[in-house]
């Protein structure tokens, strides 16, 4: 096959993107998700920003299979903007990677968006039947390594996005209620030279995900771990030092 | 041959549920056909007959739903297309006035009407309406000037179809034949079923067969009759259509929909379902059309359902879940998934209490919500155990959570907001909900209950 490496849906003339919402675009490098990438997403805001990442293309006719998530909030799914009808969630225990890998790969048959955690244990050949089979059907593989902290492993990742808490809003003192969550996203990628870091609202009091300014003020409840903006920004992430 | 009256109600908020007032609709005609939750269409010669003309019947039907402050637009026409387009021009003045087509008229009332509307009324795939456009084919008066065998020829069947409909005339002729022996299939239930979620399924169970054996004879069930009965001896009938044909799936969302809005009506229901009770009213020949499992959707929901077939052969078929909207104000029954292969494409599409009750919250929804809740501890900051009073107060402000063996410090709370669900129901529950947030702005969203509390879930 002179052109294994050739993405099929390329040949089939179909878009190599699946749009991200306005919002989100700075988070990608290529403003959008690309078809036959892997996305790592790790830290606590791990799963509402996959979430909130794959929104957009639910809502323009793509199909998102979670596979091996457990627990998954529906609810919090749909206030994140996924488009309920075209969801489809595997239950199922995902600690073998073969299983795995057969579940990923039947599920990118007919859904262009998976959201996935992977198994403890990933042989490389398992790792790589799932790449390629990802790249052949053209979709995009949100990898959740959500009580990661570190970033040893990337999985083969071609994007990793750190999501950490650094605030709540709407809570206080035992009154109110978590109405919004501040959230700093660390960029990781091979072709992004410097690690970045955006602060999003995800959400904001009014339930939209919004980029948040740098500058504003923190008026509630922030925790000992978390550092003020301005050190998070001009300092390397941790992963990446 | 006469042409059938038909007249159509169609409710103008897409979330409006006709359901609950179809009881007292039956006053007006004892036969009607609920297309879904939003139109219910009648044969309308004999109550004009009776009631003095199709425009009194007109408003006689507008004006029940209105008491029931429902909106609806009422067309009268001949033809199911025509009967929906005259709806549709009803619902659209402010405020709805009837719609009534002269009979005969319905060819030249949809002349003026787009192929892209035709398309979304009929149900026919998006494309032909895209393909038309290219081709300079606008309306529904281009289109019945195009050679029939010619759009036959080019696209199937539903070139056929479409030209049809445009022409005023039904999808399927008219001869719509009730099967020799009507098929009447029920099942009863020992113990009675308070959960929809128990019903569909034996529904789903009941009906599989029989559709599949019409469909194997080449005939599509086009029309059935339901009954549900209580404990008590409560029942409801409703007759339901659907011209393109009733999938299996399609057939349990009907049951659905009736019992729903049955236990929505109040006072209509006091114990648990006894009996569910199918007649397959009326069949015809199936055209070789498929009727998926969405119905027809796009290429890409085509392929969807071809993956979830593999997904369920490699996990199990329960194991291949979608979310339903459930109703409820807890967060763990608002939303729940159902296998894959029972769900209809309507289901997810009705969170119409999502925002109000956001709207009545305020608060975020967790990302995580753990199937089975976890029992935990809750103690304040002098290690006394948290306990929240008959009034809804927690007795001191929580500082120290213990899940799983691990003590977690809280740093801030709020809450509790008290929940007493379900009240008509053994299945009731009293719930008071608190909100945590840990050291390392973990939040959680936990629950007192029985006296003891839960973690619930959590905003990861």
């Amino acid at each position: 096959m002179p052109h294994q490496h050739l993405i099929d849906v390329e040949r089939l003339g179909v878009d190599r993107h699946l749009e991200v919402s306005a919002t989100l675009v700075d988070l990608f490098p290529e403003r959008a998700l690309v078809r036959g990438q892997i996305i790592r997403y790790s830290g606590d805001a791990a799963r509402a920003l996959a979430l909130a990442s794959g929104a957009r293309a639910t809502t323009t006719g793509s199909w998102l299979a979670v596979i091996g998530v457990g627990d998954l909030g529906i609810e919090a799914a749909a206030e994140f903007g996924i488009d309920l009808s075209r969801l489809v969630v595997v239950d199922a225990e995902c600690g073998d990677h073969r299983r795995w890998a057969d579940l990923v790969g039947a599920a990118v048959d007919g859904c262009e968006l998976i959201i996935t955690t992977t198994p403890p244990q990933l042989s490389e050949r398992s790792l790589r039947w799932v790449r390629q089979r990802v790249r052949s059907r053209g979709a995009v593989v949100l990898v959740l390594a959500e009580r990661d902290q570190g970033d040893r492993d990337h999985y083969g990742a071609d994007l990793g996005l750190d999501a950490r808490t650094s605030a709540w809003v709407g809570i206080e003192r035992g009154a109110g209620v978590l109405r919004a969550r501040r959230v700093e996203v660390t960029v990781i990628g091979r072709r992004v030279h410097r690690s970045r870091v955006l602060s999003y609202w995800l959400p904001g009091a009014d339930g939209v995900v919004r980029l948040a300014e740098p500058a504003l003020a923190m008026s509630s409840v922030a925790g000992s771990g978390s550092s003020p903006l301005s050190e998070i920004s001009s300092g390397t992430s941790p992963e990446m030092s | 041959m006469q042409p059938i009256r038909r007249l159509i109600a169609w409710a103008v908020d897409p979330a409006a549920d006709l359901g609950p007032s179809l009881g007292e609709f039956a006053q007006i005609s004892p036969r009607f056909e609920v297309i879904d939750r939003r139109r219910v269409m009648i044969d309308i010669n004999g109550p004009a007959r009776y009631f003095g003309g199709e425009d009194a019947v007109a408003l006689r039907v507008a004006e029940l739903f209105m008491a029931h402050g429902l909106v609806c637009g009422v067309g009268v026409a001949d033809g199911y297309v025509a009967t929906c387009a005259a709806a549709l021009r009803s619902a659209s003045g402010a405020p709805p006035v009837p719609v009534v087509v002269p009979a005969a008229g319905s060819q030249r009332y949809l002349e003026p009407m787009s192929v892209a509307q035709l398309v979304q009324i009929a149900d026919l795939p998006a494309e032909f309406a895209d393909l038309m456009g290219r081709l300079g084919i606008h309306t529904c008066g281009d289109l019945v000037r195009l050679p029939p065998q010619r759009l036959t020829a080019r696209f199937g069947v539903v070139g056929e179809h479409a030209h049809r409909l445009a022409l005023g005339n039904d999808r399927y002729p008219l001869v719509t034949v009730t099967p020799e022996v009507e098929q009447r299939i029920e099942v009863f239930f020992d113990d009675p079923v308070i959960q929809v979620d128990q019903v569909a399924f034996a529904t789903k169970r009941l009906v599989d067969p029989v559709i599949d054996g019409l469909l194997r004879a080449g005939r599509i069930c086009t029309r059935f009759d339901a009954t549900i009965e209580t404990e008590h001896g409560e029942r409801v009938d409703r007759s339901w259509y659907l011209d393109g044909g009733f999938s299996v799936a399609a057939v349990v969302q009907r049951i659905r929909w009736q019992l729903e809005a049955w236990v929505d009506t109040p006072g209509a229901v006091t114990a648990g379902v006894v009996l569910v009770a199918i007649t397959i009213a009326e069949t015809r020949a199936g055209s070789g059309e498929q009727i998926g499992l969405w119905g027809q959707r796009s290429r890409a929901d085509d392929a969807a359902a071809r993956s979830i077939d593999r997904l369920g052969a490699l996990a199990g078929t329960d194991a291949v879940q979608m979310p339903i909207w459930n109703g409820g104000r807890l967060v763990d029954e608002r939303y729940r998934l159902v296998p894959a292969s029972s769900r209809d494409e309507f289901d997810a599409a009705a969170p119409r209490h999502l925002r109000a009750w956001r709207g009545a919250f305020g608060a975020m929804s967790p990302t995580q919500v753990r199937s089975e809740p976890l029992s935990i501890e809750v103690f304040d900051h002098r290690g006394h155990p948290v306990v929240v009073s008959g009034r809804g107060e927690l007795s001191a402000s929580p500082a120290t959570m213990v899940i799983d063996g691990r003590a977690l410090q809280i740093i801030d709370h709020a809450g509790p907001w008290l929940i007493d669900q379900r009240w008509w129901s053994p299945l009731r529950r009293r719930v008071a909900q608190v909100q945590v947030i840990d050291e390392v702005l973990g939040a959680y969203l936990l629950w007192r209950r029985d006296q003891r509390w839960w973690f619930v879930g959590c905003y990861g």
